[in-house]
């Protein structure tokens, strides 16, 4: 990676344990501002535990977690996820966790942050909030019309097929208007039309904003043309990184996931 | 003389307080269900005794009163289990609707109470809205033969029951295979399930269980107090919710331990708050209260009854 | 004969007061998720509050010496009647300040409340609040300020002034309506909003809505300030409605009885929150006149309505969870959304 470019968050020898069980061990990566990174690994490999510790779901057992908030690093290893999220970065859950009593359409509009009807004194006067409220019902339709999914926005989680929550738990990641998104697994399960929509929405929002995205996935296929760089981890610790072709034909990620 | 008798109080409240507490984390650990009609389980338990013993002349033995209480407490908690928490749970619905319930269950059964009081009452020419000391004959009998009549008749019926039950439940749960599966129920009921062990009849045992135990502090409660009123349950429960946080819903051997803290702390701090500051008994609710604030101030239980599993430590953020 | 118009004002006047303590729980419990079994305890400490302000502070500023003449003493009554039928400006502002005070200290008494227990589970929260009730009970049992066992009486009813029961009885219900709709409006308004949304994702999953940036603890504070505070002034509506205070009135089965509204009703609609007050206040003034038909009940005749109740509410449960008025999509981002997608085609 060249010196000029802004690092957005950086991970300094982070290791977890759980009940002696050692899930992360010395993970240390860094993620260039507007850059969309792949972090792959077999199951079980600790990638979504990583994500629990930046996001602030767990506390690392040993080392930092860095991020860049207005100009200059600081520490986030230790605050909660709300505060996280405010800070600007936003994950999405391998297991989807949508609201059950929510429609999709209510669902994608709980992530934007900072949303002026939130405080009870706005909540009670329409009018302060009602601007921003048709802006974000506009983006919202839009994103699931990009999809052609425009028929689903007045149903109930209960009511949806396993591919659209999965892809519904993706795009209220993205609504999010952050700085950093966090995707796992986004494409389980999608076909590939709209895995490809997605990807391609992906890589519109960061050229965009130049936002960033780390994004965990086994589909290493339609993975590998949409990243600019790759991370594997394997039990735990960091096992390859590099450009995209090469770290899939490194030996190593090639045991890894195939077996001896 | 009064430590004496604080010491006593203490003693026979930590069995009352054991046997009542313990089926309650038992039960939330299996069940998942928080049950607001638990006390019910003690007041019937202590009314069945009373019943009987009115019926029976005032003659009941210990090993009566203990069979029927059990069955009683039992059936109360099994037909609350069938008739209304297992249909709910059908409905899938989220866990603050079975706590709604169980409070409506714990309304009903009281009330009924209230009204059988008050018929048997008329009937029988007793105050069974205020019921005095039972004495159990075979407890008196035992103790003439082992020369132990200095002692209040309570405390040695709290050790029968309080030990006998415990060797029971050892062994059972730690010596049977039924008991073997009953733990694993308790811990994670569909791996049991898929070992083929019938786990609708292991979840009624576990509800019977639970009512017929609790019942059994209503037993010692009736040869201790002078006057046992229908609202019973009330005054008791408050231990009860208190030991099992302290247990934070899952651990038994906490919530036997925090029973006889509670017992004592009631008991002797009480004692002296009477005696050197004049302070009334029924400061006591807001002792015990006070001390389940403070461990949910200082150590909430983490994740516990389904909460955040994080406690907020604002950790300074650094370069 | 039963006196109809005197029923009727009677019946709705409980029934306002009852509907601001189910909206308020429909709120709470409902929509947000904190499992409120102490109900009464907001609502005993309101009425506290509203009774030794319209009493203590009526009789100070009208010169009598309270301590010769407190209001929980026969000659502290007298001076009370005497002041409410001969200075209604008097009697209206102290009331008014009763309700502002009542609101902003019960308010402020369950945002307290929520610091030890919103970390915990409901089953916790649900058993603490309820807790909280009893604890309040036994001080005002063991207070004579506030008259202990017996309480206080002679609370003055702010319209007493007006000479004719029926009227004074008309005004105070078209106040305490008035109080309840405010209160409707500011529920349903929240509701509609994005906090409404926000307040449903706490309930139906805290933890990802955590993750997604809601700070759940506070929120959950605020809104638990805002309907303590609602319950308070419910408690000073019926502590001058009924002229007493007294320690049995606030007893656990008040919050039974609010919890049946509002799963009758609709738990997280606040019309089916009115509509469950309406008709458990209806079965309440109307029992006692049936019970007094059947004089050969051997036991007390009260004692079958919680019964019944508590049969209702459980088959309720377990039949139509959801109440008799489910929660349809807020009003607004439902129309939005259509005249949006009118345009889009």
């Amino acid at each position: 990676m060249s010196k000029e470019v802004r690092h957005i968050l950086a991970t300094r020898n982070v290791s977890k344990y759980f009940e002696g069980v050692k899930v992360l061990e010395k993970v240390s990566i860094t993620i260039p501002e507007g850059g969309i990174i792949g972090l792959i690994g077999p199951n079980g490999s600790g990638k979504t535990t990583l994500f629990n510790i930046i996001t602030g779901f767990h506390v690392p057992s040993e080392g930092e977690v860095l991020y860049r908030a207005s100009n200059e690093f600081i520490r986030i290893d230790g605050l909660n996820p709300h505060e996280i999220y405010r800070l600007g970065i936003v994950r999405t859950f391998q297991l989807p966790r949508l609201f059950n009593s929510l429609t999709v359409i209510e669902n994608l509009l709980v992530t934007p942050v900072g949303q002026r009807g939130e405080s009870i004194l706005n909540a009670v006067r329409r009018r302060t909030w009602l601007e921003e409220e048709k802006n974000l019902v506009k983006k919202a339709l839009s994103i699931l019309t990009m999809f052609n999914k425009l028929e689903i926005a007045f149903k109930y989680p209960a009511q949806l097929s396993v591919a659209d929550i999965k892809l519904v738990e993706t795009l209220r990641g993205l609504m999010a208007n952050a700085r950093l998104y966090l995707l796992d697994e986004p494409l389980a399960g999608l076909d590939f039309a709209t895995a490809r929509t997605l990807l391609n929405f992906i890589k519109e929002i960061r050229n965009s904003y130049n936002v960033t995205f780390i994004i965990i996935e086994h589909r290493i296929d339609l993975l590998m043309e949409t990243v600019d760089y790759v991370y594997m981890l394997h039990n735990g610790r960091l096992l390859a990184s590099g450009k995209p072709d090469e770290v899939i034909q490194n030996p190593d990620v090639v045991k890894a996931y195939v077996g001896e | 003389m009064e430590i004496y008798r604080a010491i006593l109080c203490s003693y026979v409240f930590s069995w009352i307080y054991i046997l009542s507490s313990l089926p309650l984390t038992l039960s939330y650990r299996t069940t998942k269900v928080f049950n607001f009609a638990h006390p019910i389980f003690i007041t019937y338990g202590a009314y069945v005794v009373i019943i009987v013993n009115e019926v029976l002349g005032r003659e009941i033995p210990l090993a009566v009163a203990v069979f029927l209480a059990f069955v009683v407490g039992g059936l109360v908690s099994l037909i609350s289990h069938l008739l209304v928490f297992k249909p709910l749970s059908y409905q899938r619905v989220s866990s603050n609707v079975y706590m709604v319930a169980s409070m409506g269950l714990w309304f009903i059964y009281q009330y009924v109470l209230y009204i059988v009081c008050q018929l048997l009452t008329r009937r029988y020419d007793v105050n069974f809205l205020s019921y005095s000391t039972i004495e159990y004959k075979d407890v008196r009998f035992l103790q003439d033969v082992l020369g132990l009549n200095s002692m209040p008749q309570y405390t040695i019926t709290a050790t029968l029951i309080g030990v006998s039950v415990g060797v029971a439940l050892y062994i059972l749960f730690n010596k049977t295979v039924l008991g073997l599966s009953l733990r694993g129920i308790a811990d994670n009921a569909s791996l049991v399930a898929i070992c083929g062990v019938p786990i609708n009849r292991l979840v009624n045992l576990t509800w019977f269980l639970v009512g017929g135990i609790t019942a059994l502090s209503g037993v010692i409660w009736v040869n201790f107090s002078g006057s046992t009123t229908p609202d019973l349950g009330l005054n008791i429960v408050v231990d009860n919710f208190a030991a099992a946080f302290i247990g934070g819903l899952y651990s038994l051997p906490i919530t036997a331990v925090a029973s006889i803290v509670l017992a004592l702390i009631e008991n002797m701090l009480l004692a002296v708050l009477n005696y050197y500051f004049g302070v009334q008994p029924t400061v006591r609710i807001a002792i015990v209260f006070g001390i389940v604030l403070a461990i949910l101030v200082a150590r909430p239980p983490m994740g516990a009854g389904g909460g955040l599993p994080y406690r907020f430590i604002k950790r300074v953020s650094r370069k | 004969m039963i006196d109809i118009t005197g029923f009727l004002i009677n019946w709705l006047a409980y029934f306002a007061i009852y509907a601001i303590l189910a909206v308020t729980l429909s709120l709470e419990s409902g929509i947000s998720g904190i499992t409120n079994f102490g109900k009464v305890a907001f609502f005993g400490l309101g009425a506290y509050l509203g009774a030794i302000i319209n009493t203590y502070l009526l009789l100070a500023i009208s010169g009598v010496d309270i301590v010769k003449a407190p209001p929980y003493t026969a000659e502290g009554v007298i001076a009370l009647i005497e002041i409410s039928t001969l200075n209604p400006a008097l009697v209206l502002g102290v009331f008014t300040l009763s309700i502002l005070v009542s609101f902003i200290v019960t308010g402020v008494f369950g945002y307290l409340l929520t610091y030890p227990i919103i970390r915990v589970g409901s089953g916790f929260v649900g058993f603490t609040l309820l807790c909280v009730g009893e604890v309040l009970r036994g001080i005002y049992v063991n207070m004579e300020f506030v008259g202990g066992t017996n309480g206080l009486l002679g609370i003055p009813q702010p319209f007493i002034w007006l000479g004719i029961p029926m009227l004074s009885g008309l005004c105070y219900l078209l106040l305490s309506v008035t109080i309840l709709a405010l209160i409707y409006i500011v529920t349903d308004r929240i509701l509609g909003s994005p906090l409404g949304r926000t307040l449903r994702s706490i309930r139906d999953d805290d933890i990802a809505a955590l993750c997604l940036g809601k700070d759940v603890p506070k929120i959950k504070s605020k809104i638990f300030f805002l309907t303590s505070g609602f319950s308070g002034v419910a408690g000073t509506l019926y502590a001058c409605y009924v002229s007493s205070v007294n320690p049995q009135m606030f007893v656990t089965l008040v919050t039974f009885n609010v919890w049946a509204m509002i799963i009758i009703g609709g738990s997280e609609s606040p019309i089916g929150a009115i509509i469950g007050a309406l008709i458990l206040t209806l079965i309440e003034r109307i029992l006692p006149l049936i019970a007094s038909l059947n004089e050969y009940l051997p036991f007390t005749p009260d004692y079958l309505r919680p019964i019944f109740i508590g049969l209702i509410m459980i088959i309720m449960l377990i039949k139509y969870p959801r109440g008799l008025i489910s929660m349809k999509p807020p009003k607004f981002t439902k129309s939005a959304v259509e005249e949006l997608m009118r345009e889009a085609s």
